[in-house]
């Protein structure tokens, strides 16, 4: 190897390690056995699970987070799903516009759509859960929008005028050979809006009242007062709930193929 | 305006064979063609010599200068990329500007090496467009300007050709021999392509498995390949499997497993190994009325090629291929019919 | 009957059109109203005042946090650019597994998001953290002190959290860049420093302005990496927007401050997309 291509890999080694680290100190100090989030810990154990388990608070904001995010990603998908179609197939005035329009919530900051929504929301008297999950269907649907548009105008439009001249009534054409062919667009959209929903913390906290409190909140409420691993081991087993959705969607759709859509 | 010798030229990748021992020697000004299917280890030589992959031993002299130490910017030698290559971010002639800048030459000597080579490649027209907006064979011209510009006493082109349709093709290897010519650059083609390889070289080498499987001129490697993987690879061939080879003073008969009569062959080249086929491409076949020939065949195809009739013949359930010259000087036999095959005794070749 | 399939196609477009007008433009054209109300003894007034823009603008202890926003955010994204160029080309580079394999390496930060990262730059910066314990072993420092709450501490954690985003607005760019162009520089007689910096740079410049102009946008706004890291003391726009609207309870200061970064946003985006549009031109004029 010349010696400017080993300069290269130690830079990235280097870089990879910097983007790493707060991950694998977090992972590592959730399987301290010591009572202090000190680094490196001194002994192992899966006590700050168990511990997690047994703290109420952690685990509905767990199972509020993953409510909100499967409910969130589903709604985007439909309304996204059908306003990408419409938008990929035809051909009125207005469509890029209207597309453009759909993707403006990616250029606003999440803080300044949660204070809009927290002031419009408190003005409407709507409660906290369906607040959220409006809010969070605003910002998955961009994702969505992205995705299915980029999937539906792909080579397809002629497999699906191919199933009509084989005798498919248009609606069959879509049932039996669009939306099949879209099945890795939709994976896709669902998982990055699953995933934007389920880390998004400003719309949280301006929205959530203390039964509709999320994971990401929870965690960012107990590292300002609390100081031992259990938000660590609940931070892991977040850190778990990605590596299996993207090891999934690595070896469903390739995931790697879909990675312009994040922004 | 140099000679190249290239000796025992060997990589290995993982799993392949790259290159194997490749050794040849290319007068100066001469143009050598490496051709061979993929994977023959004809890119992985060319890119040794142009210096982009390190070589695992050997060596490459160009007017016996090793240069298989030099980084690729040191080689000083021209090449040209099967996709052209060219920097899209410049017009036409600041890609052919672009060596002689970095070589820091004078202005007014860059603008007159850039206006000459414009002219050469016909391109004056459009020396301030971008290299976006030009066609196929326009972007190749420039390619080949911007590697000739700087004088590279060497020019090496890997399947320039490559991605142009076939009428363009013929033109632009009219035009690349031309200039090859009048440039006096010792030249190092790759391609597949046959008929590429025959009509530009001076010399011609085969690759098959990261070696040179026969080296010679055009006519020489078309009519007296040494072994079978040349004779199939340039032009097509029928091999009849044969017995044995006898040898009576200069005359020589081949013992077919389809016929009882000896056949009438070429001398076995000197040191080969036991000849097993006889090769014999389909324009030596004559064909005859029945019973005048080395053996007689049944017509079972015939297929009309223009300037030629493609023929596939049955005899005792061997198929050969003849093409027959469609000039009404010889017959043209119908389907189902008997007739004879016979070729001149220098148009079989024993091959190993 | 064309013109019936274009209709109902336009109506499929009508519920996200809806929902995006009700939740989305009506609550910031609310929020801009609000940005103009005055707000005196605890009470918003009904008043049009441009009180709080003026506020901002004048009074130094703003004007201190929106350069503070503006210079952390410009650093962060010199080091994206910096940090984040080797990172995209080894990506592009790569073969075989490695390329699916350093993808994921990159997404998967992302993807964990903002607020367990933050949490670990807590764990290796604060006064029992890795960076303290290392240099207390190696007896550089006596006694440990906290290093959260600062620009550096802000800078490196928000550097970390953006990186992600300017390596794969990148990608695309890069992966465009013809691999062969390096070997004909390179043949024709250029150096790998030469050939970095007149054939492969200036290809990439589109990515990199445009991950730049991504990375910039967003580390004007993020709201975790100063609320964790930088805390109610030293303040940035997001976290001065969120402390007026939740703390103090001065709902239209807050939304000005959350206009301002709107704003900001936007100039990122309109500056980005002139000089996109200029380059476009000279293309057009060079063929």
């Amino acid at each position: 190897m010349r010696p400017s291509s080993i300069l290269f890999l130690v830079a990235n080694v280097a870089i990879y390690l910097f983007l790493l680290l707060p991950v694998i100190i977090v992972i590592a100090i959730s399987f301290s056995g010591t009572d202090s989030v000190a680094f490196p810990p001194t002994s192992f154990s899966f006590r700050w699970f168990v511990r997690f388990l047994g703290e109420d608070q952690l685990v509905s904001a767990l199972m509020v987070s993953c409510g909100l995010a499967v409910a969130s990603s589903i709604i985007s998908l439909i309304l996204g799903g059908i306003a990408a179609f419409a938008i990929a197939r035809g051909t009125f005035w207005g469509r890029s516009a209207a597309l453009n329009f759909l993707m403006t919530p990616l250029m606003v900051p999440a803080l300044v759509i949660a204070m809009a929504l927290l002031e419009f929301f408190a003005f409407l008297g709507t409660p906290s859960i369906l607040g959220l999950l409006i809010g969070h269907v605003i910002i998955t649907l961009p994702y969505v929008m992205r995705t299915m548009v980029a999937g539906l105008t792909g080579a397809d439009m002629l497999a699906e005028q191919a199933a009509i001249s084989l005798g498919c009534t248009p609606l069959q054409a879509i049932r039996l050979v669009t939306i099949p062919m879209l099945t890795n667009s939709m994976v896709a959209s669902v998982l990055f809006s699953f995933i934007i929903s389920f880390e998004n913390l400003p719309l949280s906290l301006f929205l959530s009242d203390p039964d509709t409190v999320t994971l990401p909140m929870q965690i960012y409420n107990y590292i300002q007062w609390v100081f031992d691993p259990t938000v660590a081991a609940a931070a892991t087993i977040n850190f778990l709930v990605v590596v299996v959705l993207v090891f999934v969607a690595e070896r469903t759709i390739g995931l790697s193929r879909f990675m312009g859509v994040m922004k | 305006m140099s000679k190249v010798t290239v000796r025992d030229l060997c990589k290995r990748f993982p799993g392949t064979v790259g290159a194997d021992g490749v050794s040849f020697d290319i007068p100066s000004g001469q143009f050598l063609t490496l051709l061979g299917p993929s994977g023959s280890g004809k890119t992985t030589t060319l890119m040794m010599i142009a210096g982009f992959l390190q070589p695992d031993s050997g060596v490459i002299e160009v007017d016996d200068s090793n240069i298989a130490a030099l980084t690729p910017n040191k080689r000083n030698l021209g090449v040209v990329f099967q996709s052209y290559a060219l920097f899209p971010h410049k017009t036409v002639w600041e890609n052919i500007a672009f060596p002689l800048k970095i070589r820091k030459l004078a202005p007014s000597e860059i603008d007159k090496r850039v206006s000459r080579l414009l002219e050469l490649v016909r391109l004056e027209a459009f020396k301030d467009r971008s290299v976006t907006t030009l066609s196929g064979g326009q972007k190749q011209r420039v390619a080949l300007a911007r590697a000739l510009v700087f004088e590279p006493p060497v020019l090496l082109m890997d399947e320039p050709l490559g991605a142009l349709d076939r009428k363009l093709r013929e033109q632009m290897q009219a035009e690349i021999k031309n200039l090859q010519r009048s440039l006096n650059v010792t030249a190092i083609y790759v391609t597949h392509d046959q008929d590429e390889a025959l009509s530009m070289s001076d010399s011609i080498a085969i690759m098959n498995e990261g070696k040179i499987s026969q080296m010679g001129s055009p006519e020489a490697l078309f009519e007296r390949p040494n072994n079978r993987f040349v004779a199939e690879f340039l032009g097509g061939i029928n091999l009849f499997p044969i017995t044995a080879i006898h040898s009576e003073g200069a005359s020589h008969t081949g013992k077919l497993a389809i016929a009882d009569a000896p056949v009438p062959c070429c001398p076995p080249i000197a040191g080969m190994s036991e000849p097993k086929w006889l090769g014999v491409r389909p324009e030596r076949v004559r064909i005859g009325s029945p019973a005048g020939g080395h053996f007689d065949a049944t017509v079972m195809k015939r297929t009309y090629l223009g300037g030629t009739m493609l023929y596939e013949l049955n005899v005792a359930d061997f198929l050969l291929a003849a093409r027959v010259p469609t000039d009404g000087a010889s017959p043209l036999p119908e389907v189902g019919s008997r007739v004879s095959v016979s070729w001149p005794a220098q148009s079989a070749w024993p091959l190993a | 009957m064309p013109d019936r399939r274009q209709l109902r196609l336009k109506i499929l477009l009508l519920p996200s059109l809806a929902l995006m007008v009700l939740f989305f433009v009506v609550p910031l054209s609310t929020l801009m109203g609000t940005s103009f109300a005055d707000f005196q003894a605890g009470e918003i007034g009904k008043a049009f005042s441009l009180a709080n823009y003026l506020a901002l603008a004048q009074d130094p202890f703003y004007r201190q946090i929106i350069i503070r926003t503006v210079l952390i955010a410009t650093v962060t994204t010199a080091l994206c650019v910096v940090l984040g160029y080797p990172i995209a080309a080894g990506i592009v580079r790569a073969y075989g597994l490695w390329r699916p394999v350093l993808l994921i390496l990159v997404l998967m930060p992302l993807l964990i998001g903002g607020v367990i990262r933050c949490y670990g730059w807590m764990l290796i910066l604060d006064e029992h953290g890795l960076v303290n314990n290392l240099l207390l072993a190696l007896g550089i420092i006596d006694s440990p002190a906290s290093l959260l709450f600062g620009f550096w501490s802000v800078v490196i954690t928000m550097v970390e959290v953006l990186l992600p985003f300017f390596v794969l607005s990148m990608l695309g760019t890069l992966s465009n860049i013809d691999p062969l162009l390096e070997r004909a520089s390179l043949s024709l007689g250029a150096s790998k420093f030469q050939t970095f910096f007149q054939i492969i740079f200036p290809l990439a410049l589109p990515g990199v302005i445009a991950g730049a102009s991504i990375v910039f946008s967003l580390a004007l706004t993020i709201f975790v990496v100063p609320r964790i890291i930088g805390g109610p003391s030293y303040l940035m726009l997001s976290t001065l927007a969120y402390q007026q609207t939740s703390e103090v309870g001065n709902v239209p200061f807050g939304a000005a401050v959350a206009v301002l970064m709107l704003v900001l946003t936007l100039i990122v985006l309109l500056a980005v997309n002139r000089f996109e549009r200029g380059s476009d031109l000279n293309k057009a004029k060079a063929s």
